[in-house]
Order: C-alpha cells, then structure tokens, then sequence
C-alpha cells in the first residue's frame, strides 16, 4: 500500500499552500500598490498638465488683449489728439476742416498701428451710422469715405454697445487664420474701430511654450478649428479638430459645470502615438488651448518606481518560494520518519524506535508508536514463555 | 479604465529604439538654384542661418550645392539638371524662373521655393493650403502687394502721374501683376506703362524713353537685373521709382514695400528642415512671407528732391541714411 502512495505529495501539497498564502498576498498588495501609485501619479501629472494649460491660455489671452489695447490706444489718440484740434495754423470754425484733419489724423494714427503691430493687417473706421469712412490695409489700397454700410454687421453692433467684439475665426488666402477686432471709439461710444488680426502671430506665444521635452501646446477655435501650433503647416492646412477625442470632450464640456470631471484625458496626440491632454478655455474668444505630452514621457518616473515595485516583488516570491520549501520540509521530515519506522515495525523488528523530537503532536504520536511496539515486544516476550 | 493596463504593459516594455539611435548619418544636401550674381543671396544666407537655429550646421548635418547663373534665364535649366545629376536631397529655389527650371527638371526631389510672387498665377503649385506634387515654399505676394507699391510712390511723390512697369517678358506672372497694377494705377489716377522686355538691349531702349518727372516700378523677379538697371536710371534721371524689397533701398533706391529676401530663407528653412525629416512637401503649405516691410531712403529722397510725408514716416519700418 505505501509504495503506491506518491513520495513527494505531502511535500507539494505544502509547498503550494504556503506559497500561495505568503507569495500571493505578497503580489496582491504589490499590484495594489502599483494600481494606486500609477492613480496618484496620474492626477499628479493631470494637475500639473492643467496648470500648464491654464498658463498657456492666459499667454494666448495676454497676447490678443495687447492688440485689442493697442487698438484701443489708437481710437483714443485719435479724439483726443492736441494736433487734431488746432491744424497748423489753419482757420477754424468750418466744420469741413475739423473733420478733415480729424481723418487726417486717424489716418496717421492708424499708419502707425500697422508699423508697431505686425498682426494686424487692417483697420477701418466705421462712423455713427455704421459706414466704412477710413481703412488702411498692410496689403490692399487704402480707402477713404468709401461709405460701405456696416450697421447690421455685428463688429459694429456689438462694439458700439460699449463692448470689444472678437469675430469667429475666419480663413483668408485658403488657410490663414483672421479674426476681426472691432473696439467702441471715444468716451460714448458712438464710433467703431475694427481691425482685421492676422493669427498667425500667434505662433510667436504658441512656439514658446515648453511642455516637458517633447510636449507641445495647441489652440482651437471654437468650432474646433486648428489656429495656433509650434508646427506653422498643421495651421495652414485649416485643420479640423473636432472629431479629435480630447477636443470633442473639451468641447462638450461647459466652463463651471466641469467639477470634478477628468479635466485631462489620455488620447492620440496630434503628432502621432498616446499623449496626456489637458485643456483650458479662454472663454472670451471661445477658444480652447490643448496642452499634450507624450505619454511615455509624461510617465517616465512613474515608470521607475513601478520597475521598483516589480523587482521587489519577484525577490518576495522568490524568498516566499524557499520559505515555503523549508516549512513544507520541516513539516514533512518527521511524518517521513514515523511511515519508516512505523513500516519497519510493520515488518517485525519490535525493537526499533522511533527518534521524532518535534515537541508536538508527531512526537506524541511517535511515542505512541514506540509504547506499542514496547507493549507488542512485551506481549512476544511473555507469549513466548508461556510456550516454552 | 482599460487604459491603465495598456500604460502599464507600455511601461514596462522596453523603449523602443528610435531612428535617432542610428549611427550618425551622412549630411543631407541641399542644392541650391536662382539666377544670383553670388553664392551668397540673401535669400540663400537666410536658410542658413535659419538651418542653424533649427541645429543643422554646415558640413556637419547639410551641405549646400549652389548654382547661380547670373540673370542668364537660358542657364538655369542646364543648372537644374546639374543639381538632378548631383543626386541632391532638396532644391532651395529663389525666385519664379528657377522654380520653374528645377519643376521642369524633377518630379521626384522636394522643391523648396522662395521670392516667388505668385505661385499659383505662375503655375509652380496649384492650391496653397495642399501643394499638389513635390513643391511648396514661400510666396513673397508680389502680385498682392502692387497697388500697394504705387499707392506707396504716389504718396511719396505725389506729383508724379507717368510710371514705368518694366518687366521680364518671359515672366509668367506678368499677366496677374499687369492687371491688377492697371487696376491700381487707374483709381491713384496714375499712367501706368506696362513693358515686357525679353533681352538686354530692350530693356536699354525703354529705359532710353525715360524722362525727367517719370516713376519707375521695379519688377522682383532679377532676369536680366532689370531692377538694377532701373535703380541706376533712377538715381541718374531723378525718378522716383519703387522697389519690392528692402535690399535695393540700401543699395540707394528710394523707397520699398515688400518682404525681406533673408528673412523669406531662414522662413524657408523651417519647410526645408521638414522636407528632410522626410515629410512630403504635398503636406507643407505654401506660407506667405511673414512680415511686409516699408524702407525708405532719405538720403536718397534728398537727391530726388522727395519730401517724405508723416504718412510715410509713420508707417516706415526701416530708413536708410
């Protein structure tokens, strides 16, 4: 019967019970671990890619709020200019001339316009009534009285109610980014000056801003329309970025009801391969700026302390494997040694006993062992001389 | 969440091995083609020095092959298939007849194009947004920019009424630029005299016609160095006349509206860098050169007897003394 029991059974079965307790408690809180750092790490990450986002979108806003100032300064210079007033040496009181020299001024003011910010290209003046009374271009005549109405175009209403008024992105030449900026002139707003932006000045702020070594910031319009990229070429291509996952969930997410939904997403960047993307809005222009690292970069040292974690994982096991062994081996010597001598017992030599020194219950069973053998050797002895 | 598992199997994956681990290659060569007197263009120092920005440094990472044919336009297609045979990686290009050599010449090696004023009414591409093909570059807008050049030497000189549009008649833009130049001339209430000359002693005998109160309206494109012919008449004759570009204010011309030549290579350069980190040109667009400069030559402007208005001074980007 014992030789048809597997020697090494009770050994294994040991060995896999023990190192399944310690070794897979072991991996389980590792991996817990692993699953609750790379979750730190990545809001971590999220945070500091959001704060980014938001500094590059007030760099954006800086940058169109100093054109929309220096288009401000000019309707100023041109109501309240000295020069304007009192034209050199010019008989007053005709009210031909004040406004002559009024236009005359604008005309200069607006020349200067064009030298000191290159973005803009050009910029027209529109009277009470919404006509067109001066434009100065970078690249088309200049036109004076020309008196095309513009009292139903929303650059005039919306600036003459005392608002700045930034249109929608439009595309000039097949693929440059404009916007028109039309600001109220004068203290009662009666007057409107609108300037047409060239975008692609942006490219200056947008080139500027470093994200990590390889990461990169974006704006989109808010049709999801690409305007502004270190790349100059993604631009002029006009491309279209709504279908984008990251833009699309920035897009349907509305400023203020945001809470605290996942303000950065892991989606395929602009450039090819996974990236983390985080958003902000300039919510004047309705502009979107995207902020996208390359996931493998964004998640290098998180990647450290994880390669950490699994090597200190397999030296667990691997002392959780010779543990096992040993306990599964010093569980298994002893009962080895009771089968032995129990099985030579079995085949008569009654004087054989049995050296088990564990202190527990397989010492007292070996002990057992020996009394009967003691008690069997006894009972022999006596039989014995009884027949004799 | 799914995600989280594929981040975790990518970061422990061993990084993948870039190109850029690759044993250090050959440096690319960029062949260069315009009708220049000199190597050394204006155009051509701007790509490289915009190439150095962008870390490709000369004899390292790019070598130049450039061919200059010195306003021969019978030259360049001889030059263009002499860049072809020196197996170059890109063609830096200045200028319409150029391009049009080295278009001719391949339709497999990128072009790179600068100082052509209208690359779609010169047939180079057909769409700026997505060049069709193997081209894209830099559009100086010439044909744009003329109503403004006279509007330009009209305010500057606002006597004068005759102006000489003299041009290289083997221009294919001609056309573009002429009409929209009557246009121009017609509401600045100017007398606007187109001429096409197709060789040297043409371009002497309507310069011959010249007179004393004329304006002159000098070409971009340099065949037979027709704007150097006109800055010499102008100087002579006391005419104002009016360039496309910065450059010929400082050699005396008097006043200049248009794009920087340099500042149009290292622009360039930009695309040129793309096209040899392997990207199509059919994916570049073609961009309009960034910043339009007004130059006026004060020194010049005495000589003529010109009183530079305040519109001028105002608006002027640079002045030469």
């Amino acid at each position: 019967m014992s030789d048809r029991v597997p020697r090494g059974q009770l050994f294994r079965k040991y060995v896999a019970v023990f190192f399944i307790l310690v070794g897979g408690l072991l991996a389980v809180s590792s991996l817990v671990h692993i699953y609750f750092s790379y979750q730190e790490a990545k809001s971590a990450l999220v945070r500091i890619a959001r704060e980014k986002a938001a500094a590059a979108a007030t760099h954006i806003e800086q940058f169109v709020r100093e054109i929309e100032r220096q288009v401000r300064g000019v309707t100023q210079a041109a109501s309240a200019d000295p020069a304007t007033a009192a034209p050199g040496g010019k008989v007053l009181g005709f009210r031909g001339t004040l406004a002559a020299a009024l236009a005359e001024q604008r005309e200069l003011d607006y020349l200067r316009l064009l030298r000191n910010v290159p973005a803009v290209t050009d910029i027209s003046h529109l009277d009470v009534s919404g006509k067109e009374q001066l434009r100065v271009s970078r690249f088309d005549l200049n036109e004076i009285g020309r008196q095309e109405d513009f009292s139903q175009a929303p650059k005039f209403l919306e600036a003459k109610s005392g608002k700045t008024f930034f249109s929608p992105v439009y595309f000039r030449n097949e693929s440059e980014p404009y916007m028109t900026i039309a600001v109220p002139e004068g203290e009662y707003a009666v007057e409107v000056t609108a300037a047409e932006v060239n975008l692609k000045s942006i490219w200056d702020v947008i080139s500027r801003i470093k994200v990590g070594g390889g990461g990169y910031a974006y704006v989109v319009d808010a049709r999801g329309q690409l305007i502004a990229h270190p790349d100059i070429s993604l631009v002029l291509q006009k491309r279209d970025l709504s279908a984008l996952p990251q833009v699309r969930a920035a897009r349907t997410m509305r400023p203020g009801s945001a809470g605290d939904e996942e303000l950065a997403t892991i989606a395929p960047g602009l450039q090819g391969g996974q990236a983390l993307a985080a958003h902000a809005a300039i919510a004047p222009l309705g502009w979107l700026v995207f902020v996208e690292q390359p996931l493998t970069e964004a998640f290098a040292p998180l990647r450290a302390s994880i390669l950490r974690s699994v090597v200190i994982l397999m030296l667990g096991l691997g002392l959780s494997v010779a543990a096992s062994v040993i306990l599964a081996r010093r569980m298994v010597t002893p009962i080895r040694i009771l089968q032995a001598g129990a099985a030579r017992i079995g085949t008569g030599a009654l004087d054989e006993r049995i050296e088990v020194r564990t202190g527990d219950e397989l010492e007292a069973l070996a002990n057992q062992f020996n009394s009967m053998a003691a008690q069997l050797q006894e009972s022999y002895a006596n039989l014995e001389n009884k027949v004799e | 969440m799914s995600y989280v598992w594929v981040v975790l199997v990518a970061l422990l994956g061993v990084a993948p091995f870039t190109a850029e681990a690759q044993e250090a290659r050959r440096p690319h060569r960029i062949g260069v083609l315009n009708e220049a007197w000199a190597a050394n263009h204006p155009t051509v120092e701007g790509l490289k020095e915009g190439l150095r920005d962008l870390g490709l440094e000369e004899g390292r990472e790019v070598t130049f092959d450039i061919r200059f044919t010195e306003g021969k336009p019978e030259a360049t297609p001889a030059a263009a298939a002499a860049l072809m045979k020196a197996g170059v990686d890109v063609i830096f290009t200045s200028q319409e007849a150029a391009t049009q050599a080295a278009k001719d010449a391949t339709q497999k090696i990128p072009i790179v194009f600068t100082l052509v004023g209208d690359p779609i009414a010169a047939g180079i591409v057909r769409q700026l947004a997505r060049p069709e093909g193997n081209l894209t570059g830099v559009s100086s807008l010439s044909t744009r920019l003329v109503p403004k050049r006279l509007e330009i030497l009209k305010t500057l000189a606002p006597g004068i009424r005759r102006v000489w549009f003299i041009y290289y008649a083997g221009d294919s833009t001609t056309m573009a630029m002429t009409v929209r130049a009557l246009e121009a001339a017609s509401r600045l209430k100017l007398d606007l005299l187109p001429k096409g000359v197709a060789t040297s002693e043409e371009l002497a005998r309507v310069l011959q016609q010249i007179r004393r109160g004329d304006a002159l309206f000098a070409p971009e494109v340099s065949t037979l160095d027709i704007p150097a012919a006109i800055l010499e008449v102008s100087l002579l004759s006391r005419s104002p006349a009016v360039f496309p570009s910065a450059l010929w204010v400082g050699h005396g011309g008097l006043v200049s509206y248009g794009p920087d030549y340099r500042a149009q290579g290292v622009q360039a350069a930009r695309l040129v860098e793309k096209v040899l980190r392997g990207i199509r040109p059919h994916d570049l667009p073609v961009e309009g050169a960034d910043k339009i400069d007004l130059a006026v030559n004060l020194k010049t402007a005495a000589l003529l007897g010109v009183a530079v208005p305040r519109k001028i001074l105002l608006r002027a980007d640079t002045f030469r003394r």
